[in-house]
């Protein structure tokens, strides 16, 4: 639970909660991008910077989900262009069994994401996210949701 | 190379006693007193099929604290220790003496201690005073056993315990109950979620809220906390609707130990305290049980115990008792006993090893002290036979018995305790019934994964707190912080897997701030 | 017993490809075993002539109880003969841990051999050591489910049965009385009694993976009900059975044309009905969608009790007391699906191989492997991957570092991730040099 919101004013309604996991030689720098370049951005995200999206454990992504996250976007940098050589090609493999996993589960597709983002590309950046805020909000809440949490 | 032994053992964890081997993996180069050792699932026992709950998946670790034998606070053989007990009985004075056992051994080794108590008159203490609280015409239907496989059978189960936690191999049978169609009727403060109907209810309730039938049975427990006014009005709700009743016992011999003891005029452990610490007991001898995991309030046992003059464990694995004890005759863990337990259903199980180290010590003290010839295979048949069973049999638990136990008077209730004075502001305090849980963990002094205690969502908003805060409890013994979980419980209700400080009574008040 | 005829064949015809008829020499060996004792003699040789140092096999307590034991006795051996169709276990967790000096026997299952071979690779087993002769399997009974079914169904007393054999599709229990009571599968699991429900779906019946396939289907003719028949499958298989030849434990004689045709055709019948029982359940989970589906996992695990049993008796897990889904898992968390569970559903979606072990002990009667198959279903299709069958490695560590065409990409396109990547080779210096300014930049 966030205690920001833990008592929610009467009428407060439902903003899509979304964790972002970001690598430290590109998304993340391409969040900065985005935010110099002052592209409209929502404000739905909680980023968390990692040292190479290949940290980013599915334990990690199912815990987001589990404490309320509405949807979890994993990005890195695009394939071959990976600081520790191959990392991100491993994401790719846990990210695919994730995705099947969710699908299983029934979660919605959308819930979970995966992109390449290069640290010039804060344009990119802001799109992916605008993009994915609007589709949960479509979605409405993540059904993982724990009681009492919005 | 090394060796293993495999035996095919009993769950020393409540009075169910699930079937399981026990892999004992000796090193013959490595320490001979610390063997290897694992669980393995044995499918074939009747009680359990071969699951285990979590404190059965535990046994290694429980196993792992290995006693041994000391005399005044030496490291002594097993005959040393033997022999200064001896002589320390010897010396004692009958009219302040204790016998303590509350379960934990083999039918065999409680009546050899009974044998040995006898000697200075004295009686087996097993701390179920609520035995006390009933007429002795009562007694009886208290001690029924009912087979598991009842519950199956059944068209309606009630249930006045919390499977999930607190005897979980009960879980399955009420699941396979409901599969084949029977309604669960919950009643306590927790909502469970295989129950089709969960109410919380006062003991003076049942009879208007509840209808068993004779198709019905009821689940409950009797343990040395029981609440009598609840146990009477279970038994006479038993009794009216002609419904079956199981009460599930917290330790593997409670049943056989309680039976055995024949003495009805138990003290709570509340009592033996009183009378330790008032000096009126100053040699206590305790076989297989720990006052200090049985109490609520270890710490007050540690000082009531150092009234004593002589303090006698026997004990099969170490404990805190063991650590202060004068003198402490280390006994062969559980499941290399040879000799046999009662379960809660009545079934004669066999412990399933091969040594009689315990019982052995026991005689050898009996006869020093004047009873001489306790033999093993004739103290088992009077065991056996004063339960009207000719030898052990797994596959057959007690038939059910309808409880007729007429009208009557508790002799005695719970003293309700002081409640807790404000202190805080009323805005951040919030007052709330307090609740055990109990779970194997709590009698057998084993750490488990509950560092918490529960709440309903709507008490974690009013108190303002926070995911991985703290919570603050308050009772006139003091305050502690503990961590809390989110539970679908009745308003205004804590409820704790963990012994916290001065919590005794069910439903004592507690007041919480964040 | 009949008097056998000297066998015709040789040790020659001892080499992988070779399908016998193979018995035990000694006569109450055969009377004990399960066809024709082959096993057994084949097991007692290995040790006997020092070919392994110790077997690992099953302790008969009670007609419905077994313990494996891992032995150097060969007298121990010798009394462990006969098939236990109520003793559903799998033997791959009892093999010493880790890559030992000692050289081991067993006999397997398709689950069991399935079980070690995925154990072996993530080097809790060493494979060249380990000496696997696998039995066909047509399932096993949990012995809770037997007793129901000796009581309900045949109405017998579990205490009167002196023994128990699966012939044409009948469960016959033998009573001390000297009689036959015999009911057919179908009839029991129509019932929701017989085998356990993963042995009804499951996809191996032969063990092909193992060193020898043994069994009972395809023995024909003069040997019916009295031979093994064995199917040489690795160059380790024929050792043990040329071992035993030598040691005089054992003959084998080359299995007939008739045998080999009616041993698949049953295999097939029974692959068949395996698929036919998977369809059938699975096919009203896989029917439920999106929320539904999720609300039927949730209801699924609602009851647990967080024994970790399952974890603790899954035979492909190897990762001992510091796993991930214990390690970040604790009772304290109140979420709507637990943590434990989700992490295994996902390191099993590429290893569980339906064995019915977690369910076998699941104290909440949750029917975990149905659950776990859920997962892995979809995974095994897309891969084309079944674990336990061959060396291959499992598609979720299949990434390799392979740089045959400067491209990294082999590893993704194995796991089937991607078809082909080398077309982005161009782009990337310049991507390096943006990334770069990127994080002058920020720093
Ligand atoms: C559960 C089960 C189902 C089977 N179903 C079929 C079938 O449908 N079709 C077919 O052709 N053959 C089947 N078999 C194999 C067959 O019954 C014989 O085991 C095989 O023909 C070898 O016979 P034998 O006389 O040489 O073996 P034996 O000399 O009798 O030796 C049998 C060996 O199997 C081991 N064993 C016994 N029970 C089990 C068990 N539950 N799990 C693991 N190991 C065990 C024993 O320890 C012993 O080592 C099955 C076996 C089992 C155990
Ligand atoms: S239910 Fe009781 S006897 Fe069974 S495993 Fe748990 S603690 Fe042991
Ligand atoms: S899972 Fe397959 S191999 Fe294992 S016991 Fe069942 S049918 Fe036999
Ligand atoms: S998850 Fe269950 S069925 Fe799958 S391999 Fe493990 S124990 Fe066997
Ligand atoms: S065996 Fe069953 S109850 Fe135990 S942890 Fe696994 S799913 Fe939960």
């Amino acid at each position: 639970m966030d205690p920001s919101n833990k008592n929610p004013a009467p009428g407060l309604s439902w903003e899509p909660k979304i964790v972002m996991f970001c690598c430290n030689w590109c998304s993340y720098a391409g969040a900065d991008g985005a935010g110099i370049g002052r592209f409209q951005q929502s404000p739905s995200m909680r980023i968390i910077r990692v040292m190479c999206s290949s940290r980013v454990d599915p334990v990690h992504v199912f815990n987001a989900f589990l404490e309320g996250a509405d949807a979890v976007l994993i990005t890195g940098c695009h394939l071959g262009d990976c600081h520790y050589i191959n990392g991100n090609e491993k994401t790719l493999v846990k990210f695919k069994f994730m995705q099947m996993l969710l699908k299983e589960l029934g979660l919605e597709e959308e819930r979970l994401q995966l992109n390449w983002i290069s640290a010039s590309e804060g344009e990119k950046f802001a799109s992916v996210v605008n993009e994915a805020t609007e589709k949960i909000r479509k979605l409405g809440p993540s059904p993982l949701k724990p009681e009492g949490v919005i | 190379m090394i060796e293993e032994k495999v035996y095919s053992s009993i769950c020393p964890g409540c009075g169910l006693g699930c079937g399981l081997y026990i892999r004992e993996k000796v090193e013959p180069t490595g320490d001979k007193t610390k063997p290897e050792l694992s669980v393995d699932f044995r499918k074939n026992a009747p009680v359990n099929a071969g699951k285990l709950c979590r404190f059965g998946m535990n046994l290694p670790i429980y196993y792992g604290k290995i006693p041994n034998s000391k005399v005044k606070g030496k490291k002594s053989s097993l005959k040393e220790a033997v022999a200064a007990a001896a002589k320390a009985l010897k010396a004692a004075s009958k009219e302040n003496m204790a016998f303590l056992s509350v379960g934990m051994s083999t039918n065999e080794e409680q009546l050899a201690f009974s044998a040995l108590a006898k000697t200075f008159s004295c009686p087996v203490e097993t701390g179920m005073e609520i035995y006390a609280a009933f007429p002795e015409t009562v007694h009886k239907a208290l001690g029924y056993g009912t087979g598991l496989e009842e519950i199956e059978a059944s068209k309606q189960v009630f249930l006045f315990i919390d499977p999930y936690v607190s005897y979980p191999l009960v879980l399955r049978r009420v699941l396979k109950a409901k599969r084949k169609g029977a309604k669960v009727t919950a009643v306590g403060p927790k909502s469970l979620p295989l129950a089709d109907e969960n109410l919380s209810l006062e003991p003076a309730e049942y009879g208007k809220s509840l209808a068993p039938t004779q198709a019905s049975i009821l689940l409950s427990d009797l343990h040395p906390y029981s609440d009598p006014t609840q146990i009477k009005a279970i038994l006479e709700l038993a009794e009216t609707s002609g419904a079956k009743l199981l009460f599930l016992r917290p330790f593997v011999n409670s049943k056989g130990a309680t039976r055995l003891a024949k003495h009805t005029k138990q003290r709570s452990f509340e009592k033996l305290l009183k009378a330790l610490e008032a000096g009126e007991i100053k040699t206590l001898f305790c076989l297989d049980s720990d006052l200090s995991e049985l109490s609520l309030d270890p710490k007050r046992v540690k000082k009531a115990l150092s009234n004593l003059d002589t303090l006698i464990v026997q004990a099969s694995r170490s404990s805190p008792l063991t650590e202060f004890a004068d003198i402490v005759i280390g006994a062969e863990p559980f499941y290399q006993k040879k000799g046999s337990v009662l379960n809660a259903e009545g079934r004669l199980l066999k412990t399933g090893g091969d040594s009689i180290l315990g019982f052995k010590a026991l005689a050898e003290l009996a006869k020093a002290l004047g009873k001489e010839g306790l033999d093993f295979a004739q103290v088992q048949k009077k065991a056996f036979s004063s339960f009207g069973l000719s030898e052990t049999d797994e596959f057959k638990p007690e038939k059910a018995k309808p409880i007729s136990c007429g009208n009557f008077e508790l002799r005695a209730g719970f003293e309700k305790k002081e409640k807790p004075k404000n202190t805080k502001k009323e805005e951040q305090t919030q007052k709330a019934h307090f609740s055990y849980n109990f779970t194997p963990f709590m009698w057998q002094g084993l750490e488990d994964d509950c560092n918490f205690v529960e709440l309903n969502i709507r008490l974690v908003q009013k108190l303002g707190l926070s995911k991985g805060g703290s919570l603050n409890l308050k009772t006139p013994d003091g305050e502690t912080q503990m961590r809390f979980k989110v539970s679908a419980l009745a308003e205004g209700v804590v409820l704790s897997e963990k012994k916290i400080k001065g919590l005794v009574l069910p439903r004592d008040e507690v007041e919480l701030s964040r | 017993m009949p008097e056998r005829p000297e066998p015709k064949a040789k040790a020659g015809v001892i080499k992988v490809g070779a399908k016998l008829i193979g018995w035990a020499t000694d006569a109450k060996l055969r009377e004990k075993g399960a066809s024709g004792g082959l096993v057994t003699a084949l097991l007692a040789a290995a040790l006997k002539k020092g070919l392994v140092d110790k077997v690992l096999t099953l302790k008969k307590i009670s007609e419905f109880e077994a313990v494996p034991v891992l032995t150097s006795e060969v007298e121990e051996v010798l009394q462990s003969g006969g098939s236990m169709h109520s003793v559903p276990v799998n033997l791959a967790r009892y093999l010493p841990e880790g890559i030992g000096e000692q050289r081991i026997a067993l006999p397997a299952k398709p689950c069991d051999a399935r079980a070690v071979i995925e154990r072996a690779k993530r080097n809790a087993v060493d494979l060249e050591k380990t000496f696997l002769i696998g039995l066909n399997c047509g399932g096993s009974i949990h012995p809770e489910t037997t007793r129901k079914m000796l009581k309900t169904v045949y109405r017998l007393d579990p205490e009167e049965i002196s023994g128990e054999e699966i012939v044409k599709g009948k469960l016959i229990f033998f009573t001390k009385d000297g009689k036959e009571h015999a009911i057919s599968i179908d009839e029991l699991e129509e019932k929701g009694l017989g085998r356990r429900e993963n042995c009804r779906y499951c996809s191996v019946k032969i063990p092909i993976n193992a060193d020898l396939a043994c069994g009972n289907w395809g023995v024909t003719g003069a040997f019916a009900g009295q031979g093994t028949f064995v199917e040489v499958r690795t160059e380790k298989g024929a050792k043990l059975l040329r071992n035993a030849l030598e040691a005089g434990f054992a003959k084998v004689e080359p299995a007939e044309e008739k045998g080999i045709r009616v041993r698949e055709k049953i295999n097939r019948i029974m692959l068949k009905l395996s698929e036919k029982n998977r369809q059938e359940i699975f096919s009203p989970i896989e029917a439920k969608q999106g929320p539904e589906r999720l609300k039927y996992f949730q209801k699924a695990l609602e009851n647990c009790i967080h024994c970790g049993a399952c974890k603790a008796v899954c035979p492909v897990c190897t990762c001992g007391e510091d796993s991930k889904c214990t390690s970040y898992t604790s009772r304290e968390d109140s979420y709507k699906i637990s943590l434990f569970h989700l992490v295994r559903f996902l390191h099993l979606s590429d290893s569980c191989l339906g064995c019915g072990q977690c369910e076998d002990v699941c104290p909440a009667e949750i029917p975990l492997t149905r659950l776990y198959q859920c997962f892995a279903t979809p995974v095994r299709e897309a891969f084309d991957y079944m674990p336990g069958m061959s060396a291959q490695t499992p598609p979720y560590f299949a990434l390799k570092l392979e740089k045959e065409c400067g491209c990294q990409h082999h590893g993704l396109e194995k796991a089937g991730l991607e078809e082909s990547s080398c077309a982005k080779e161009p782009e990337r210096e310049g991507k390096r040099e943006g990334q770069r300014q990127g994080q002058g930049g920020c720093c």
